[in-house]
């Protein structure tokens, strides 16, 4: 990986000099950097996956219907892959190209953060730029860390695990339709929860400079996906949509509930909306008598008149 | 609506569960590609002239450089090899005192201290209160008269009394100092990792004065004894200071290939050293002048990053026209080299010997000679003390530290 890393460490330490010797700055802007650079790839496999998403009902109909039979299913597959231009393995390919560049950031900010003896002198041998060298070592300080180490307070281990759980519950919501029981979520589901876990520990094994890459990695990731519109922040999290209540019905005739029931202000404003109506279909045949509602009207003074009655609608 | 049924319903199916550990294996992996550098540090020896004492990971111990009837005659005997408590790292060679205590400072970033043990026994020196605020130890101890000084490796330089534990700090830097203090007169003298020499009162550690070096140096300045203190920095440049006058000043920079990590040594008016190329450099103490350089072997290339060790009087045996000749080399220059090779040439750059035997791993320390021999240590725990004979240039005799840890067994734990 010495390919990667080795212009990425140079490339970090120009950086950090052109930010003023900023060490959480240099990752902040390097990080975004690299991650625009393989937006498009990115983009490419967001697609991929929304593409396989959508044809998940008619995948699920095909392995009911070809149960037991896997040829029969693999083939209706394929076809099926070929009706809508799907290419499932056209998630992969984006992020098999991503990975390198990716690990050759995280190895970069690692040699960068060089605090031991040991580190500095690996650092030595890796500088492309040799005028870079008046850099090191590099101030590792940063309020309560030492960027060099691994965090001893856990904040961003922590900080970490929660922005990737995040991240991955909003890229990866479970269709509300899905089967549970479907090896697809089942998957999903785990996934969202071991990968950020798994994370976490490695952040806590390694210098405390690769947490901040972590969740500002994440973080790009999350504002990627909601600029493009594919967050949907409810769905992800299983918040059910607010619901209006019905009306309550006595004999097949609409009543009027506290919940629907208009509400008067002090001042005579009307608080609620107009109660909904509810149409009962009819019973035996007979049509059901129906209510015609009239709000009170609206003043800004308390009014003697006696309200209007009710009139019943003649049949 | 169907509500979302809560995951820790199921059970993880049987291939699912494989394919999430091959995933954290594969993970594993990848992580372990990314040069992920692990808290390994090299062995650094010091010598009281008759014995050599070595630190290395959380072991002190001490050898006889003398060959004994109690040891194979490629090796030598460890006379004690104590393992600390509180899991420190030492990246610092010991310093012994007069008086016969050894101090040591740590690295490990949870526990670090300064500790003291007796030179003869390993002992813990009783009533030796260590310093709990020393931070990251790469530097080693200077000792003069009560005191003892060391750099702090995130910052500053701390001095502590030998008898009461008394506590004098200077926290001026901006980052740390891994060179070990050095006294002259009445003066301190601090090499930073932050560009600057310090010049400190060694009572109060209050500074003096300051002079800004261009780049990072890591070792202790060398003293010509007249007047001038040399520097390598990371800038690859040699620096000569006068610190003759109330404050320090530059007088000359020579530059380098690469980065200097080991300050020079004086000999004759000469100043040697090797810099991160592998080039090994022999310039004019006065003027900074070359004198002349010696690249790199070209097959098996790496940096100096230790002192070279200067021998005097040795006799060598050179073949000449086919004839053996032996010759006394009033001046020898021994490097070693990360591409695990030891060198030996004298000070008209004639080559004497190259090691006969290529070593198991890299030679990072500083080159020590005591008595005849060519002390140093490599990357290698198989090889991780060797001694080359200084006529010959062939292996007097090597340490492993599976040896040394099955011949002692840990003493008591202060």
């Amino acid at each position: 990986m010495d390919f990667l890393t080795n212009p990425f460490a140079t490339a970090l330490l120009f950086f950090y000099q052109l930010l003023g010797n900023n060490v959480i700055l240099t990752i902040i802007v390097f990080t975004v950097i690299i991650r625009m650079l393989v937006f498009p790839l990115t983009w490419q496999q967001l697609k991929s996956s929304k593409a396989m998403q959508k044809i998940q009902p008619e995948m699920k109909e095909i392995r009911e219907k070809h149960k037991g039979d896997r040829e029969k299913q693999a083939a209706a597959q394929m076809e099926l892959y070929k009706k809508y231009g799907v290419n499932p393995f056209a998630g992969c390919l984006p992020l098999v190209v991503q990975l390198p560049i990716l690990l050759g950031l995280y190895g970069a900010i690692t040699i960068a953060l060089a605090a031991s003896p040991l580190q500095v002198l690996d650092v030595s041998h890796r500088l492309l730029v040799p005028g870079l060298a008046n850099l090191i070592p590099l101030q590792n300080r940063f309020w309560i860390w030492n960027l060099g180490q691994p965090d001893t307070t856990f904040i961003l281990p922590i900080l970490v695990v929660a922005s990737s759980w995040i991240q991955q519950k909003l890229i990866t919501p479970v269709n509300p339709g899905a089967d549970p029981k479907d090896p697809s979520v089942q998957m999903s589901r785990q996934m969202t929860i071991m990968m950020p876990l798994m994370i976490g520990f490695f952040s806590i094994q390694f210098a405390a400079g690769l947490s901040i890459y972590w969740i500002v990695g994440n973080i790009i990731g999350i504002v990627q996906y909601a600029l493009l519109g594919k967050v949907d922040v409810r769905q992800a999290f299983g918040l059910k949509k607010r619901e209006t209540p019905a009306l309550a019905t006595a004999n097949g005739v609409p009543r009027l509930t506290s919940e629907t029931m208009p509400k008067i202000s002090k001042t005579g404003d009307v608080i609620n909306a107009r109660p909904q109506r509810e149409k009962v279909a009819p019973k035996n045949g007979k049509t059901a008598p129906e209510i015609e509602i009239v709000p009170p009207r609206t003043v800004t003074t308390f009014d003697a008149k006696p309200r209007a009655k009710a009139k019943p609608r003649s049949k | 609506m169907t509500p979302y049924p809560n995951v820790c319903e199921y059970k993880i199916p049987v291939r699912n569960f494989k394919a999430l550990i091959g995933l954290a294996v594969l993970v594993l992996i990848l992580t372990g590609c990314s040069s992920v550098v692990t808290g390994e540090s090299w062995a650094n020896l010091s010598t009281d002239g008759k014995y050599i004492y070595a630190a290395y990971k959380e072991q002190v111990f001490k050898i006889d450089p003398n060959p004994s009837a109690s040891v194979p005659s490629d090796r030598r005997p460890v006379l004690w090899l104590k393992k600390l408590t509180n899991n420190p790292h030492f990246y610092a060679a010991p310093t012994v005192s007069e008086d016969g205590t050894l101090y040591v400072g740590s690295y490990n970033r949870a526990q670090s201290a300064l500790y003291a043990l007796r030179a003869e026994n390993g002992g813990v020196v009783e009533n030796w209160r260590i310093p709990t605020y020393a931070d990251k130890v790469v530097s080693p101890a200077t000792i003069a008269g009560d005191m003892v000084y060391i750099g702090i490796g995130d910052k500053g330089v701390r001095g502590y009394n030998r008898k009461t534990g008394l506590e004098v700090k200077f926290d001026g830097t901006n980052y740390g100092v891994w060179a070990k203090p050095l006294i002259i007169g009445e003066t301190l003298y601090i090499s930073s990792l932050d560009h600057y020499l310090y010049a400190l009162n060694p009572t109060t550690l209050e500074q003096k004065w300051k002079v800004d070096l261009g780049g990072a140096a890591a070792d202790a300045p060398a003293y010509d004894g007249a007047g001038t203190l040399y520097i390598g920095t990371w800038n690859s440049e040699l620096v000569a200071i006068d610190i003759s006058g109330e404050a320090g000043k530059i007088t000359s920079r020579y530059k380098t290939k690469n980065w200097v990590w080991s300050s020079p040594a004086y000999e004759d008016g000469a100043l040697y050293f090797g810099d991160l190329s592998g080039t090994l450099y022999a310039l004019d103490a006065k003027t900074l002048a070359e004198k002349w350089t010696i690249p790199p072997e070209a097959e098996v290339p790496g940096g100096i990053r230790g002192r070279v060790g200067i021998a005097k009087n040795i006799t060598v045996v050179r073949t000449v026209n086919g004839q053996a000749q032996t010759e006394v080399i009033p001046t020898m220059i021994v490097y070693g080299t990360e591409g695990k090779k030891a060198y030996a040439v004298d000070a008209d750059k004639k080559p004497l010997w190259t090691s006969a035997l290529v070593m198991s791993d890299r030679i990072l320390s500083d080159i020590l000679i005591v008595g005849n021999s060519a002390v140093f240590t490599t990357m290698s725990e198989d090889q991780l003390v060797v001694a080359l004979n200084l006529s010959s240039g062939q292996r007097d005799w090597q340490l492993r530290l599976a040896d040394a840890q099955s011949v002692f067994q840990p003493t008591s734990q202060p």
